[in-house]
C-alpha cells in the first residue's frame, strides 16, 4: 500500500483490502469495503450478545431511521477510525440489569474483533466500549435461562 | 474524456463499438448469482421503483464504467452477504466480470474495483418443497 493510498484510507471512511483477483500475478484492482459495512457487522454483533439490551442511543427514532434505512443514527453509537490497515472500534451499548460489565465487555471487544476480521479481513487494533445506560430486563420474558430450554 | 455516454465507443482495431450500457449488461448478468453477492448497492426501494416504471438509469449507477484507449475500467458498488468473506466475494466477481468482459467483448479490462458498501443477510428464498417431496414418495 502506497503513503498517498494510506492516507487515502486513514482520511477516508474506506478500507482497502488484499486478496483481489489476479490475472497474471497482477490484480485485476482493489477491493473496498466502506465503514457502513463495518458498522453493520458490529451493531449486530453487538446486538446478538446476551445482556445487550440495544445501542446507546437508538430508540423509537432510531427503529425509525432503521426502517427508512437511514445509517446516521447507529453510526452515533458506533464509530470506525483508520490507523493505517488497522481499524478500531467505538461502540455504546446499554446492557441489561444483572450482567457483570466486564465479562459483557470482554465479550463485546472479542466477539467483534472476531467479526471484523473473519468478514471484512480487517485487523481491529482495539475495540472501546461505552457504557450509557442500563435497562431493566422487560417483564414479559423475566428469566434469561428461559429462552435456551423448551421443557415438554 | 468524452461527456455523452451514448457517444462513447471503443476504438477497437477491428473497428466495432461496445457501448456502456451493454458492459454495464455483462457485469450485472456476471455478478448475480456469485455466492456471498446479496445485491448491487443503490438497488434497494428507490431503484425498485426506478425499475417498476422502466428506468434503467438508477439501477446502474453501482456499475461505473471507464473507458478510455479500448481499456476499461469498472467500479462495482456491492452488498456482501453477512457472514462471508468480503474480500474472497470481491474477488470471485473481479474473477467473474473480468472474464465475462474480455471473453464477451474482447476488449482489455484495466482495472475492476469493487467497493463493498454494506452486508446483508441474503434473502431467503421461497422454494416449495412440497412437489418434490411428493415426488420422492413412492406411489404404489
Amino acid at each position: 500500500m502506497s503513503n498517498t493510498q494510506q492516507a487515502r484510507a486513514a482520511a477516508e471512511p474506506v478500507s482497502t483490502v488484499p486478496g483481489a483477483y489476479e490475472v497474471g500475478g497482477v490484480p485485476v484492482g482493489s477491493i473496498r469495503i466502506l465503514d457502513g459495512a463495518i458498522t453493520t457487522i458490529v451493531k449486530r454483533t453487538v446486538l446478538g450478545i446476551e445482556g445487550v439490551a440495544r445501542l446507546s442511543g437508538s430508540s423509537l427514532i432510531d427503529d425509525f431511521a432503521d426502517l427508512v434505512r437511514s445509517k446516521r443514527m447507529q453510526e452515533r453509537s458506533i464509530q470506525i477510525e483508520h490507523d493505517g490497515e488497522e481499524v478500531s472500534v467505538s461502540v455504546a451499548v446499554n446492557p441489561y440489569f444483572g450482567y457483570k460489565f466486564p465479562a459483557l465487555i470482554d465479550e463485546i471487544k472479542r466477539k467483534v474483533t472476531e467479526a471484523v476480521s473473519e468478514m471484512a479481513g480487517l485487523q481491529v487494533s482495539s475495540v472501546r466500549v461505552d457504557i450509557r445506560g442500563i435497562e431493566e430486563l422487560p417483564a414479559e420474558e423475566p428469566a434469561v435461562e428461559e429462552s435456551t430450554q423448551d421443557p415438554e | 474524456m468524452p461527456a455523452k455516454n451514448t457517444a462513447k465507443t471503443t476504438a477497437a482495431p477491428s473497428a466495432y463499438t461496445v457501448h456502456e450500457s451493454v458492459i454495464i449488461s455483462l457485469a450485472r448478468k456476471a455478478v448475480s448469482g456469485i455466492p456471498g453477492f446479496v445485491r448491487f448497492s443503490g438497488s434497494s426501494i428507490v431503484s425498485d421503483l426506478a425499475d417498476l416504471v422502466g428506468s434503467k438509469r438508477r439501477f446502474d449507477k453501482s456499475i461505473v464504467v471507464t473507458e478510455t484507449d479500448n481499456e476499461v475500467s469498472l467500479e462495482i458498488l456491492v452488498v456482501a452477504a453477512y457472514g462471508s468473506k468480503f474480500n474472497e466475494v470481491a474477488a470471485a466477481i473481479q474473477k467473474a466480470v473480468y472474464h465475462q468482459i474480455v471473453d464477451f467483448t474482447g476488449m482489455t479490462v484495466k482495472s475492476i474495483d469493487v467497493v463493498v458498501t454494506d452486508t446483508e443477510d441474503v434473502p431467503v428464498e421461497e422454494k416449495p418443497a412440497a412437489d418434490d417431496v411428493v415426488e420422492g414418495e413412492v406411489i404404489q
